[in-house]
C-alpha cells in the first residue's frame, strides 16, 4: 500500500515537526536575553529575592530540564501555571478558546459563502467591468487592516447607528441574542477581509474550470454560462481551494488575534497580549505552542484530506 | 430540407483579430452525414465550436449559422442552452477530459435527460440505463456509479455518445470522436456512433482528418483548408477525383499503397498552393488560445 | 489597466516616501509636543488633521508614522531576502536531502506568521521595532525560499548553465554569475510585494502595542489609541494611510510583474 506508507510518512513528519516547532517556541521564550524574575520584581530587587523567584519558577534549572518538563506536561494536558497569578493555564484557556472558536468557526464558512460568488463573477466577467471591479475589491480589501475594518465597522454601526455593541462579549449561555449581537460585528470583520483573500483563489479555479473540456461538455448539453459553472465548476474549484485552506486559517489566527482587540473580546489573542504585557512566560509559551499545533495538525489533515482525493483527480482529471 | 445552414461565416480571435474561418458557407440537411475534412489548424474545430455557439468570449464572429431556420448567432444564451444537448449535441475528441472528473458518469447523463424533459430523478436514470445499454456500457449500474477515472478511454467516448444521442436530435457534431482511441476501440466506437446516429435519425458534421474514416460513413465530404472550404461534393466524387490541389495532396498523402519503392511520399505541400501564412495564422487559432492565468 | 496600476500605485507609494522624507526636515508641529489646550482639535487650518486625546498634531505624527512604516518594511523585506534568496538558490540547486531539510523549516516558520513571532519575541526581550523587524522578516522567509527555488529550477534546465557546468565552473560561480543575474527581476517583484505585506504586518503589531515604544509615533497606534467615540477621525486618518501604503507597493509589485513577465504580455 503505497498510499498508507506516504501517509505514515506524512505522520511522521507532522510529528517530528510538532516537536521542532516546540522546541524553537521554548528556545525563544527561555534561552534568549532577558531575566523574567528580574523584571517582575523591578529594578530595586535584591539579588536573593530575585534568586529565590527564580527557584519558585524553576528557572535554575537547565533549559533541558525545563523543555523535558513542560513537553511532558503538556502531554499529560497540564500546560503548567502563570508565573503571575499562579492561576492553571489550561483553567485559564477553557473559556477563552470558547470565544475565539466562535469567532473562528463563524468567519470560515461565511467568508467561503461571500468569496463564492464573488470570484464567480469574476471569472465570468474576467475581461469586462464586473470582473474589474471584484479584482480592484479584492486588492483594497486585502490592504486594509482586519482592525481597520473593524474599527471602521464599530464607528458606524455601533457608535452611529447603535444597531450593535461597540464592545466586549456575553456568554451564550447567559444570553443568545446578546452574544449573538456582539459578536455580529467582528465575525463580519473578519469576513470582509477574509472573502477579498479567498475570492482571488476562487476566481483562479473558476477560470481553470472555463478553459476546461469537462465544462465545453457541460455547455454543450445544455447547461447556460453561469449554471454550467455553479455545477460542474463549484466542485473542481473547491478541490484546488483545499490546499487554500492552510494558508487561510494562518491569516485568520492573525485576523482574529487582533479584531479581539479592536472589540475587546476575552478570547486567546487577548490572553496573549496581556501575557506579552504582563511577561508571563508560560502563558505566552503554552497558548503560541497551541496555535501553532492547531496550525500544523489543519496542515496535515488537509494534506491527508488531498492524498485521499488526489489520485481520483490525478489520474481522471488531468489526463 | 436543409438543416443547417452556415452562410458567409467569419470568424477571428483577439484584439489582433487573426483569422481562423473566411467567409465559410455550408449546408447539411436532415439525417445527411456530411463530412468536414482539413489538416490540423484548418479551421475545423472552430466551425463545429461557432456552431455550437462555444467560442471563446475574445471571438469575433461575422455571418450566420441558420438551425431548423433560426439564426444562432443572435440567439441569447438561455434559449441556445435550450437548443444544445437536445437537438444540437456534440461528441468531442478528448474523452479523457470531456467529463467532470469529480461527477458520477450516470449523474452527468441523467442531467443531459433532466435538462431538457420534465422528468422524475428515477425516470431519467431508467433513461440512462436504457441508453448505456443500447452503447454497450457493461454491467450498466457499476458504470452509472463509476467515476470517469474509473472507465477507458473507449467507455469514457460511449458515455459521452450516450449523452449526445439521449434526447433523440437531429444533428451531432463529432470532432475527431475516435482520434484519441486505440485503433481496436476506434472501429468499435465508430461502429456504435453510426449505429446510434442511424436509430435515432440525426444528421451528422463528422470532423476528421482520416479520409478512410470519412469515406466509410459520410455521404458527402468538405474540405476545409486555411479557414476556407475549398471543395465540396459526394464523398466518391471528392475522393476519386479531386480537383482542388489541396485535396488532390490530401488525397494523394492519404493513399500510401500507391507509392512504389523507392519513391519519395508524397506531401501536401506538393500540391498545395496556399501561402503559409495563412496556413500558420489558422493553425494558432483552431485551438481557442490558452487563457492567461490571471490572479 | 495595466498601465493605471502602476500609476496609481507610483502614486500611492510615492507619497508615503515623500511623507517620510518631508518628515525628515519639516513637521508642522512637533509631533510629539503634549498641548492639553487643543485636544481632539478637528480638521482646519492650524491643524489640517486636527489633533489627538493628548492635543498632538496628527498631520505631524502621520508624516513621522511613514518612517517606522518604511524602516520597517525594508529592513525586514532585506533579512527575508538575504537569508531567503540563498538559501532558495542552494536547495534549486542542490541536492534532495539539503532541499527536504529546508522545506520541513519553511513548514515551521510558516506556522508562525509574523504576530505570534513577534509576540514570543517580546515576551521573551520585551517589544521594540527590533522585535518587530525580525519578526516580520524571519516569517517572510518562506516566500523568498520557495519563490527562488522554482526560478532555480527553471534556470537550471537551460543550456547555458549545463554549457557552463560542463566546462567546469565551480557551483558557486554558476549561482553568482548565471543564476542571480536571471532571478533578480523576478526578486524585485516579490520584494515590491512583500514590502506591502510587510507594511501591513507592522501595523498589526504597532497597533497592538508590539512595535515601537508608545513615544514614537506609528500609524498602527495612532489607531489604537483614536477615541473613536469622541474623534473618530482620528481612527480614519491613521487607517486610510496604511491602506494606502500596502495599496500602493502592491500595485507597484503587480504592475512590476506585469511589465516583467513576457510571457504574460504575449498573451492578448
Amino acid at each position: 500500500m503505497p498510499l498508507l506508507r506516504a501517509a505514515a510518512r506524512r505522520l511522521a513528519i507532522f510529528i517530528g515537526t510538532v516537536v521542532v516547532a516546540s522546541i524553537v517556541i521554548f528556545l525563544i521564550v527561555q534561552a534568549l536575553p532577558g531575566d523574567v524574575a528580574q523584571t517582575t520584581l523591578g529594578m530595586g530587587a535584591t539579588a536573593d529575592a530575585v534568586a529565590a523567584l527564580r527557584e519558585r519558577w524553576g528557572l535554575d534549572q537547565p533549559l533541558a530540564v525545563r523543555y523535558g518538563q513542560w513537553l511532558v506536561g503538556m502531554l499529560h494536558g497540564d500546560f503548567g501555571s502563570s508565573y503571575i497569578t499562579g492561576a492553571s493555564v489550561v483553567s485559564q484557556m477553557a473559556p477563552r478558546l470558547a470565544v475565539t472558536g466562535w469567532l473562528v468557526g463563524f468567519s470560515v464558512p461565511l467568508s467561503l459563502l461571500v468569496a463564492w460568488p464573488l470570484g464567480l463573477v469574476a471569472a465570468m466577467f474576467r475581461r469586462r467591468w464586473p470582473g474589474a471591479v471584484v479584482n480592484a475589491l479584492s486588492h483594497i480589501g486585502l490592504a486594509i487592516p482586519v482592525f481597520f475594518v473593524g474599527t471602521v465597522a464599530t464607528i458606524i454601526f455601533a457608535v452611529n447607528l447603535g444597531w450593535f455593541p461597540a464592545n466586549g462579549y456575553v456568554t451564550l449561555g447567559t444570553s443568545v441574542s446578546r452574544w449573538a449581537s456582539h459578536l455580529v460585528l467582528p465575525v463580519a470583520s473578519i469576513v470582509v477581509v477574509q472573502a477579498c483573500f479567498l475570492a482571488r483563489y476562487v476566481r483562479a479555479g473558476f477560470i481553470d474550470v472555463l478553459t476546461e473540456d469537462y465544462y465545453r461538455t457541460a455547455r454543450a448539453v445544455g447547461w447556460t454560462r453561469w449554471r454550467g459553472l455553479v455545477r460542474h465548476g463549484t466542485r473542481n474549484m473547491a478541490t484546488s481551494l483545499v490546499t487554500v485552506v492552510g494558508v487561510q486559517i494562518a491569516s485568520l489566527l492573525v485576523g482574529a488575534i487582533l479584531v479581539e482587540q479592536v472589540f475587546v473580546l476575552p478570547g486567546l489573542g487577548t490572553m496573549l497580549i496581556q501575557a506579552v504585557q504582563a511577561r508571563d512566560l508560560v502563558v505566552v509559551q503554552d497558548v503560541v505552542m497551541l496555535l501553532v499545533f492547531a496550525v500544523l495538525l489543519l496542515n496535515f489533515v488537509i494534506d491527508m484530506v488531498y492524498m485521499a482525493i488526489d489520485p481520483r483527480l490525478a489520474r481522471g482529471g488531468r489526463g | 430540407m436543409t438543416l443547417l445552414a452556415i452562410d458567409d461565416l467569419s470568424v477571428d480571435f483577439g484584439r489582433h483579430h487573426r483569422p481562423a474561418l473566411d467567409h465559410v458557407s455550408l449546408l447539411v440537411d436532415a439525417g445527411q452525414r456530411l463530412g468536414l475534412v482539413g489538416a490540423s489548424g484548418s479551421g475545423k474545430t472552430v466551425l463545429a465550436s461557432a456552431v455550437m455557439g462555444l467560442l471563446p468570449d475574445n471571438a469575433h464572429l461575422t455571418g450566420t449559422v441558420r438551425f431548423q431556420g433560426r439564426d444562432l448567432t443572435r440567439l441569447p444564451d438561455a434559449a441556445f442552452s435550450r437548443l444544445r444537448g437536445q437537438d444540437l449535441t456534440m461528441v468531442f475528441q478528448e474523452p479523457m477530459t470531456a467529463l467532470d472528473p469529480t461527477m458520477k458518469v450516470g449523474r452527468q447523463a441523467s442531467e443531459v435527460r433532466r435538462l431538457h424533459t420534465r422528468c422524475s430523478a428515477a425516470q431519467a436514470r431508467a433513461k440512462v440505463d436504457e441508453i448505456f445499454t443500447r452503447v454497450g456500457l457493461d454491467p450498466v449500474s457499476q458504470i452509472a456509479d463509476a467515476y470517469p477515472h474509473e472507465l477507458s478511454g473507449g467507455q469514457r467516448q460511449r458515455v459521452v455518445i450516450a449523452m449526445a444521442v439521449m434526447n433523440n436530435p437531429s444533428l451531432v457534431i463529432c470532432d475527431e470522436p475516435t482520434t484519441a482511441l486505440d485503433a481496436m476501440v476506434q472501429a468499435t466506437v465508430l461502429a456504435l456512433l453510426v449505429e446510434e446516429l442511424d436509430r435515432v435519425d440525426a444528421a451528422c458534421l463528422f470532423i476528421s482528418h482520416d479520409l478512410d474514416v470519412v469515406s466509410s460513413m459520410c455521404d458527402d465530404v468538405a474540405v476545409i483548408h486555411g479557414g476556407r472550404i475549398v471543395e465540396t461534393g459526394g464523398v466518391d466524387e471528392v475522393l476519386d477525383r479531386p480537383r482542388h490541389p489541396y485535396t488532390q495532396g490530401l488525397v494523394a498523402t492519404a493513399r500510401i499503397d500507391a507509392v512504389g519503392p523507392g519513391q519519395r511520399l508524397p506531401v501536401i505541400d506538393d500540391f498545395s498552393s496556399t501561402s503559409d501564412l495563412v496556413q500558420a495564422a489558422s493553425e494558432q487559432c483552431d485551438t481557442p488560445a490558452p487563457t492567461r492565468q490571471d490572479r | 489597466m495595466k498601465r493605471l496600476t502602476v500609476i496609481v500605485g507610483l502614486v500611492c507609494s510615492g507619497l508615503v516616501v515623500l511623507a517620510a522624507l518631508v518628515s525628515l526636515v519639516w513637521t508642522p508641529y512637533n509631533p510629539r509636543r503634549v498641548d492639553p489646550g487643543h485636544k481632539y482639535a478637528p480638521l482646519s487650518w492650524t491643524h489640517l488633521l486636527g489633533t489627538d486625546m493628548q492635543g498632538m498634531d496628527t498631520l505631524s505624527r502621520l508624516l513621522v508614522g511613514a518612517q517606522t512604516t518604511l524602516v520597517v518594511g525594508v529592513l525586514a523585506v532585506a533579512i527575508a531576502a538575504i537569508v531567503g534568496v540563498p538559501l532558495g538558490i542552494f536547495v534549486g540547486m542542490g541536492h534532495r536531502f539539503v532541499g527536504e531539510v529546508v522545506a520541513r523549516g519553511m513548514d515551521i516558520l510558516f506556522a508562525l506568521p509574523a504576530l505570534l513571532l513577534a509576540i514570543l519575541l517580546a515576551a521573551a526581550t520585551g517589544a521594540s521595532v527590533g522585535t518587530a523587524t525580525i519578526a516580520i522578516g524571519v516569517s517572510t522567509i518562506p516566500i523568498f525560499v520557495r519563490m527562488t527555488r522554482a526560478a532555480t529550477l527553471t534556470i537550471m534546465n537551460q543550456d547555458y548553465i549545463l554549457a557552463a557546468q560542463v566546462s567546469g565552473t565551480p557551483t558557486p560561480v554558476i549561482a553568482v554569475r548565471h543564476v542571480l543575474p536571471n532571478i533578480a527581476p523576478l526578486l524585485g517583484v516579490q520584494a515590491a510585494a512583500s514590502f506591502s505585506m510587510a507594511i501591513l504586518a507592522e501595523a498589526g503589531l504597532s497597533y497592538l502595542g508590539l512595535s515601537a515604544p508608545p513615544t514614537t509615533p506609528t500609524w498602527g497606534r495612532m489607531l489604537k489609541d483614536a477615541n473613536i467615540f469622541i474623534a473618530p477621525t482620528q481612527a480614519v486618518i491613521p487607517g486610510i494611510a496604511i491602506a494606502v501604503a500596502v495599496l500602493g507597493f502592491n500595485m507597484l509589485g503587480d504592475g512590476l510583474r506585469d511589465y516583467l513577465d513576457p510571457r504574460l504580455k504575449e498573451v492578448r
